[in-house]
């Protein structure tokens, strides 16, 4: 899910993703408290080491993205961990690019916001389980939402990607699910142990 | 006026509804040290807090002849330093320089200030060796003493100690024991060693459920077998057999 | 898992290491956008040579490099193959039903050059130097304070939350989870990177009092020591002219 520096032909494709992703990301520090600062700080770093976990699948691993989980915790600030946790990655893992980081943080990040609102469902459903449902949906959304969004801006940005767009989205096919377990234990874990957390993530 | 914390009638409830203090009167006296021991939830913590003015409960409290309300939190602050229980929220910098630096740098004060109270502070707890150092490289230990640093750079009258010496092993232990015997700063200690306060402190100050039940010398209270086990304590390892 | 030390050789000698950090960040930027535009093959293997010189000249070992490189080489080997499989037009071999196309392998060639090029600039760029020094560099660049502050954070939590979440694991191994089933596994993993989150989020409360309590009113102040020498403009003269040559190149071909 994070693309490379250097893949867009056209600077146009990845300056305006810069631009839209710096201009969210400068209207909620400019509204945010400095109160906020080490609650998004800290889950950056959450979302960053929690990217080093490998989790085994088929004959390969996969890093996990949770994506949804930050979502769902973090509600409207969602967008600035992404962002920050991408920028770390990109400079001490090498691991996606630093042109790309507008592509890289719109598709991951504004899925976040979906796993947001889907996890909220949860609230008009009283059965056991129900945080570890809307938890597997939030979360294999999340990752879904920006698998397709990923494959319409490389496609949008060049037809000859059409191929590389569906056999990323193929790929992560199963990323798809063992995120949906993974952030739904989450859910029913802070469901259980912090309901407080869930409830003040809008504000 | 000797006396430098004066608390009066001091309550406070957390927003999820536990009463955390109930009434707690205390003064304490210019260079006094001060033990304050109590089981778990006892609002050991909760009572530091308050001298910051991090949390604001009902009742009347003054630290220096100054009432520790909105308009005068900043300068509450800098007669106080709070060190916290665990170093890795204290050591929120990169570096142990920046974290030293940190207080002095908000009270506005020029480089060269700056620059040797770090230096001052770091001497102060021997950890001047690690000042270009990053928090994450240091043993717990070492984190302890750099935290105390912290907040020596500001230049206290008043240092408020939570838990220093848990997570200890014997020898750091010691050690940060005697570096607070040193200071001659009012100190209040927030601790379940209670050896530790027997050594370290004149003054105890006994504490369950949010109300204060015992304020007294620190031989009169830990000795005091009987009083110790209704409120969830032991007699000090030293003082047992 | 490995602990992200991208400034692990920081403390080494070199004129990348000599260099002032604000015109060393300023100028390598400069250069990796220039190579990231790059639209022919010259020109991105002119950007991948100065990118391997500049990383030969900081004297970080290949070996770390190489680590670090792996995600964007994995990223473009899967280009590699599947761009000529899809990519169409004129086919220089077949395959069966499928066949290597021309366009395709010449654009997935030249994005490789441009990534490999791209990620070895970020070597001289952040790793000659320790990281909180290139943030401060960052905020004299006139970064906004408080992205710096976030992450300046972040960094140091990253350490802290590395070693909360590999004492997890070690206890769950201990347990005898790590056999357990895969259905079970993804459950456990679920329920500890749930505690993780809660222990952070109930740790910012605490660095906050804890940032309070040492007379913190909104804005971070550091202290930092940069100082600008000639041989800090020559370099930066060499290196952005480079980046300007290259786009100027680029923009002509």
């Amino acid at each position: 899910m994070h693309i490379s520096d250097g893949v867009f032909r056209d600077p146009r494709v990845w300056v305006s993703a810069c631009a839209a992703a710096g201009g969210l990301a400068g209207v909620l520090l400019a509204r945010m408290d400095a109160e906020k600062i080490p609650r998004v700080a800290l889950c950056t770093s959450f979302f960053f080491v929690a990217s080093l976990v490998h989790v085994p699948i088929g004959p390969t691993s996969v890093h996990l993205l949770l994506v949804g989980l930050v979502g769902i915790v973090m509600g409207r600030l969602a967008f600035l961990p992404i962002l920050f946790g991408l920028v770390l990655q990109a400079l001490l893992l090498q691991h996606g690019g630093l042109t790309t980081i507008g592509i890289n943080v719109l598709t991951m990040g504004l899925p976040a916001y979906g796993a947001y609102w889907l996890f909220g469902l949860e609230r008009h459903f009283g059965f056991k389980a129900a945080p570890f449902v809307f938890g597997f949906l939030a979360g294999s959304a999340a990752v879904m939402l920006g698998l397709l969004l990923l494959k319409s801006v490389l496609v949008f940005a060049d037809e000859a990607f059409v191929g590389v767009a569906w056999t990323l989205v193929i790929a992560h096919l199963p990323l798809v699910v063992v995120e949906g377990l993974i952030t739904g234990s989450a859910g029913m874990f802070l469901k259980k142990v912090e309901p407080r957390l869930l409830e003040a993530r809008g504000a | 006026m000797s006396e430098i914390i004066f608390i009066e009638n001091l309550s406070y409830t957390y927003p999820d509804g536990t009463e955390a203090l109930r009434e707690v009167s205390l003064a304490v006296a210019e260079g006094e040290r001060i033990g304050l021991v109590g089981p778990n939830g006892a609002g050991k913590s909760t009572l530091l807090l308050h001298l910051n003015g991090l949390l604001q409960g009902e009742g009347r409290i003054e630290v220096c002849g100054i009432s520790v309300t909105d308009g005068r939190l900043d300068e509450v602050r800098l007669k106080v330093g709070l060190v916290f229980q665990d170093p890795d929220d204290q050591l929120f910098m990169p570096t142990v320089f920046d974290d030293v630096a940190f207080g002095p740098l908000n009270m506005d004060l020029a480089r060269p200030e700056v620059e040797r109270r770090v230096e001052q502070a770091l001497s102060e707890v021997d950890m001047l060796y690690a000042v270009e150092r990053c928090s994450h490289h240091l043993s717990f230990g070492e984190r302890k003493r750099v935290c105390v640093a912290t907040v020596l750079s500001m230049s206290p009258q008043v240092l408020a100690l939570d838990e220093p010496t848990t997570n200890l092993d014997p020898r750091h232990r010691r050690q940060i024991i005697e570096l607070l015997r040193q200071f001659e700063l009012t100190t209040l200690v927030a601790s379940h060693d209670l050896d530790a306060v027997l050594d370290l402190c004149d003054r105890v100050v006994l504490l369950d459920a949010g109300e204060v039940v015992a304020d007294g010398p620190a031989d009169g209270i830990l000795t005091d077998r009987a009083l110790l086990e209704a409120h969830s304590l032991e007699l000090p390892l030293s003082r047992q057999s | 898992m490995h602990l992200p030390e991208i400034d692990k050789y920081a403390h080494l000698d070199s004129p990348l290491h000599r260099w002032d950090g604000r015109v060393k960040v300023a100028c390598i930027a400069a250069l990796l956008l220039a190579v990231v535009l790059a639209p022919t093959y010259p020109l991105a293997l002119a950007g991948l040579a100065l990118a391997v010189a500049m990383v030969a000249l900081s004297r970080i070992p290949a070996t770390f490099i190489f680590l670090h490189v792996r995600w964007v080489l994995l990223f473009c080997l899967f280009l590699l193959v599947v761009l000529p499989l899809t990519g169409g037009g004129e086919l220089l071999w077949r395959l069966g039903p499928a066949g290597v196309s021309r366009a395709g392998l010449s654009k997935a060639g030249l994005i490789s050059l441009r990534a490999l090029a791209a990620v070895l600039l970020i070597f001289p760029m952040m790793g000659t130097a320790r990281f909180h020094v290139t943030l401060k560099a960052l905020r004299r660049l006139r970064v906004p304070s408080v992205v710096v502050q976030i992450l300046a954070f972040s960094y140091r939590y990253i350490f802290v939350l590395f070693d909360e979440l590999h004492r997890m694991l070690s206890a769950a191994r201990a347990r005898g989870h790590g056999r357990a089933r895969r259905l079970r596994m993804f459950r456990n993993v679920g329920s500890m990177l749930g505690m993780l989150l809660v222990r952070s989020l109930n740790r910012t409360t605490r660095v906050y009092q804890a940032m309070l309590s040492r007379g913190f009113r909104g804005e971070m102040k550091t202290l930092d020591d940069f100082h600008l020498r000639p041989t800090d403009l020559v370099k930066g003269v060499l290196v952005a002219g480079a980046a300007v040559l290259l786009f100027t190149a680029g923009a002509l071909a």
